[in-house]
């Protein structure tokens, strides 16, 4: 039920509230727009509104057939004010009613909006004093803004290159701005969500999976207090270039750099059968020693030195071996996190000496800089 | 003034083809105060014209030379939309509708 009124006298919102109330509706939304009493710093006096009445009231009932074509919306009722009316009087009282808030709130936006760009009315405000007045304009009046600025350009270039008619049959393109934006954004919008499947198919969830070439796998994972909400897992190969053996090393150059892994091997045998008897720490640690040092590649790397028999020693050369693997790939940091931070402890004994000075001792120093200055100035002046 | 290029265009029996189609123009807010009227009549239009014909025409008739670009023309109560087309007949109604402030 639509309900359009152009009134000359003031707006009864409730009466039109009671318009389009129904015992199945749980939302009755309003828009109530009211005559401001300044404009541009100016104390507006009052405002007087004139309509094309047929066609105010035909292209209403147009706006009505509309919202309904857009929203499940029960009854509507636009009411606009004509004549003179005071200031902080309604001059539109706009009332949809809907089963639920959402389409009413809506349609009663939609509906100010459209009214302000498609109704012919106009309002014309007059000031305090000196007897002015002016016919204002909607920003929502489309052809306002658009047909000066074209014409003006028009005149700009047409001594340019600029083709003023083209054919018709030339225009492939001939959707309405409101279309062109709709297409646009119809685009973007599938183009945001192909966008998402894909991302959501390589990198949530399946870190396994065949179809996905994605060396993470993310799942967004909310943390109080943390910026970060991506959980990440990383790719930790069994095989492949990153676990081979690092054939370079500073204290052996070169020749046991062709096949690592083999050589690697036969150490562990020859290892096994040796050193057990040399060494003297228990079994068990002699085992993790020598486990320690293939895995890193050491043992292969010293072919020409015996393995040190002070466990230190070899302790000493795993460190470094690990400090030296970090430094060349440093993705194995976070995992050698702890090694790093040995060194600044060492050095700090040695880099602050503190002294303690005493007041006196601090005055004295000032003094005798002073003094210092003062004794240098005049030097370097005759000089 | 154009004569009318095919006389059984008007459709309006017993017309004067040359004599053209008159409508009446209604004008509001700004273009009445500038034209000093609410309302007026043209005679002896083109029945098959465009926008920017009949936009001119209204403009000359009425002095609105002052605020021309700003307004346009609706035909029996319809926007008419930059270079439309338009089939005039004997008694249409012109309106000038300047830029709107509804609401």
């Amino acid at each position: 039920m639509d309900h359009l009124k152009l009134v000359k006298c003031e707006i009864n919102v409730v009466e039109l509230m009671k318009l389009v109330s129904s015992p199945s509706c749980g939302a009755t939304s309003m828009f109530v727009g009211t005559t401001r009493d300044n404009f541009e710093g100016k104390t507006v006096k009052k405002l007087i509104y004139e309509a094309y009445e047929g066609m105010a009231e035909k292209s209403m009932k147009k706006l009505c057939d509309d919202i309904r074509s857009r929203w499940k919306v029960h009854g509507i009722a636009i009411c606009h004010r004509l004549g003179e009316v005071a200031i902080e009087e309604a001059s539109i009282a706009i009332v949809i009613s809907s089963e639920h808030r959402a389409e009413s709130l809506q349609a009663v936006q939609y509906a100010i909006d459209t009214l302000k760009a498609e109704v012919p009315i106009w309002k014309k405000e007059e000031y305090e004093g000196s007897n002015e007045s002016a016919w204002k304009e909607n920003k929502e009046s489309s052809w306002i803004k658009t047909e000066p600025a074209e014409s003006v350009v028009c005149d700009d270039d047409s001594d340019g290159d600029v083709v003023d008619i083209v054919p018709p049959d030339l225009i492939q393109v001939k959707a309405d701005d409101a279309e062109l934006k709709r297409r646009m954004e119809a685009f973007m919008d599938f183009k945001r969500n192909q966008v998402n499947f894909s991302n959501i198919r390589d990198f949530c969830g399946n870190a396994n999976s065949e179809l996905s070439c994605a060396r993470v796998d993310a799942v967004v994972v909310r943390q109080k207090g943390s910026k970060g909400h991506l959980r990440v897992r990383r790719v930790l190969n069994k095989t492949g270039p990153q676990t081979q053996g690092i054939e370079l090393w500073p204290q052996a150059a070169g020749p046991s750099s062709t096949t690592p892994l083999m050589q690697g091997k036969k150490q562990k045998l020859e290892v096994a059968a040796s050193v057990n008897s040399t060494s003297d720490c228990p079994p068990a640690v002699e085992e993790r020693l020598r486990n320690a040092e293939l895995h890193l590649g050491l043992n292969q790397c010293q072919n020409n030195r015996p393995v040190p028999k002070d466990v230190y020693a070899r302790l000493k050369d795993l460190e470094d071996r690990i400090l030296f693997l970090e430094g060349v790939s440093p993705e194995y940091s976070h995992v050698l996190t702890k090694v790093p931070k040995i060194e600044p402890e060492d050095k700090k004994p040695r880099l602050f000496k503190k002294r303690v000075y005493s007041v006196d001792d601090l005055d004295k120093k000032m003094r005798d800089l002073e003094n210092v200055i003062k004794n240098n100035s005049p030097q370097k002046s005759t000089t | 003034m154009a004569p009318p290029q095919r006389g059984e265009v008007g459709g309006q029996g017993g017309q004067d083809p040359p004599a053209g189609v008159s409508v009446r123009v209604l004008l509001f807010a700004g273009a009445r105060e500038l034209a000093g009227t609410a309302e007026g009549v043209l005679t002896g239009l083109p029945a098959d014209t465009d926008e920017a014909a009949l936009l001119q025409r209204v403009t000359e008739a009425f002095s609105l030379h002052a605020m021309a670009g700003t307004f346009i023309l609706a035909l029996n109560q319809d926007f008419v939309a930059a270079g439309d087309a338009l089939r005039l007949r004997d008694g249409d109604e012109v309106a000038v509708i300047p830029p709107l402030s509804g609401g």
